[in-house]
């Protein structure tokens, strides 16, 4: 069954739903120059989910495991960057929020928000007409 | 039977802590509502105030927690009175945010109500759940079914913290169109965390 994997988190612990980001997963071990990429993908809808991580290889001695959190389309839907996780001698915990640092900018008055919102509301009227272009009365 | 008013439910002397039959528990380690708080579900006045689009709008506290699977929620009400008019084929209404202090917010219940005239119709007004396929009016004051779009929007704002919850009604149709809604929806926030609601 699957389970989540990642959870792309703010460091509120917010889900970051609508995040648009990639992720990989890499594996290194004692000895070995580069670390290997065992797990890569598109994170969705705030989260990575899969069956487990990889298993180490057995053979060989895991230094570290380490999740890279690469934000792609910043700021145009939510104002958090991106982050590398390493931990050590283990591969990562399952369903472990990702605390991904906010760049943006917190609204301190009121008119501020309400200024945002009604840019947000005009963007979204201009798009709409797109689809539904105003007709004569 | 005529419903109680609070003095009446409350009953006792509130600067007295009672025990209950078969409990330890004294009343300040209890959870006490009000006659219209459990009527209602929700705690205090639900004071709408008037925004930029003359909209009227607001947030109240609902006396009901829900427990998900170990977490804990506190859920909320979202309410919001507005026309959509004069007739156009786009309204988009900002009704105000909802900030959280952390967390995300999941909206658990819409009970939103469209109201239309239809004198020259079949008559009288309808009302219909918000939808595409309510009914709406135009200047005929003959009301038809939208077969647009027709929703609230939960958006972000691309340079605010993820907990800014910005709330939009939006319709769309292909001919003009005009109407009045009542949005009604329930939702919850973690356990705890603070909840701001600022009118647009």
């Amino acid at each position: 069954m699957e389970e989540t994997l990642i959870k792309v988190t703010d460091v509120k612990g917010t889900v970051l739903k609508p995040i648009d980001a990639t992720f990989k997963v890499e594996y290194k071990y004692e000895g070995e120059a580069a670390a290997e990429e065992v797990l890569v993908g598109d994170v969705k809808k705030g989260e990575v989910k899969g069956d487990d991580f990889p298993a180490p290889d057995a053979t060989k001695d895991l230094e570290y495991s380490e999740v890279v959190i690469d934000v792609t389309d910043k700021p145009k839907k939510l104002p958090y960057a991106g982050k590398r996780i390493r931990f050590i001698g283990k591969v990562p915990p399952k369903g472990f929020p990702t605390d991904l640092p906010f760049i943006g900018k917190i609204p301190e008055t009121k008119e501020e928000k309400k200024l945002a919102m009604a840019e947000k509301k005009e963007a979204l009227i201009k798009e709409l007409q797109k689809r539904f272009p105003p007709k004569e009365l | 039977m005529a419903a109680p008013d609070n003095e009446q439910f409350i009953g006792f002397n509130p600067l007295v802590d009672l025990t209950q039959r078969g409990s330890k528990l004294i009343n300040s380690k209890r959870q006490t509502y009000t006659y219209e708080e459990i009527m209602s579900g929700a705690i205090g006045t639900t004071t709408l105030e008037g925004g930029s689009q003359g909209q009227l709008a607001g947030i109240s506290k609902l006396a009901a927690t829900y427990n998900l699977g170990g977490v804990e929620y506190d859920s909320y009400n979202l309410k919001c009175v507005t026309s959509l008019g004069p007739q156009a084929t786009i309204h988009v209404v900002a009704i105000g945010s909802i900030e959280v202090g952390a967390g995300n917010i999941f909206f658990t219940s819409n009970r939103s109500n469209v109201e239309s005239v239809d004198f020259n119709g079949f008559g009288g007004y309808t009302n219909n759940p918000l939808n595409f396929g309510a009914m709406v009016d135009d200047e005929t004051e003959i009301a038809r079914p939208l077969t647009g779009i027709f929703y609230v929007n939960q958006e972000n704002i691309p340079t605010f913290p993820i907990e800014f919850n910005a709330m939009y009604i939006i319709a769309a149709d292909a001919a003009n169109f005009e109407c009045d809604v009542y949005v009604d929806m329930d939702f919850i926030v973690e356990k705890g965390t603070t909840v701001e609601f600022t009118i647009a």
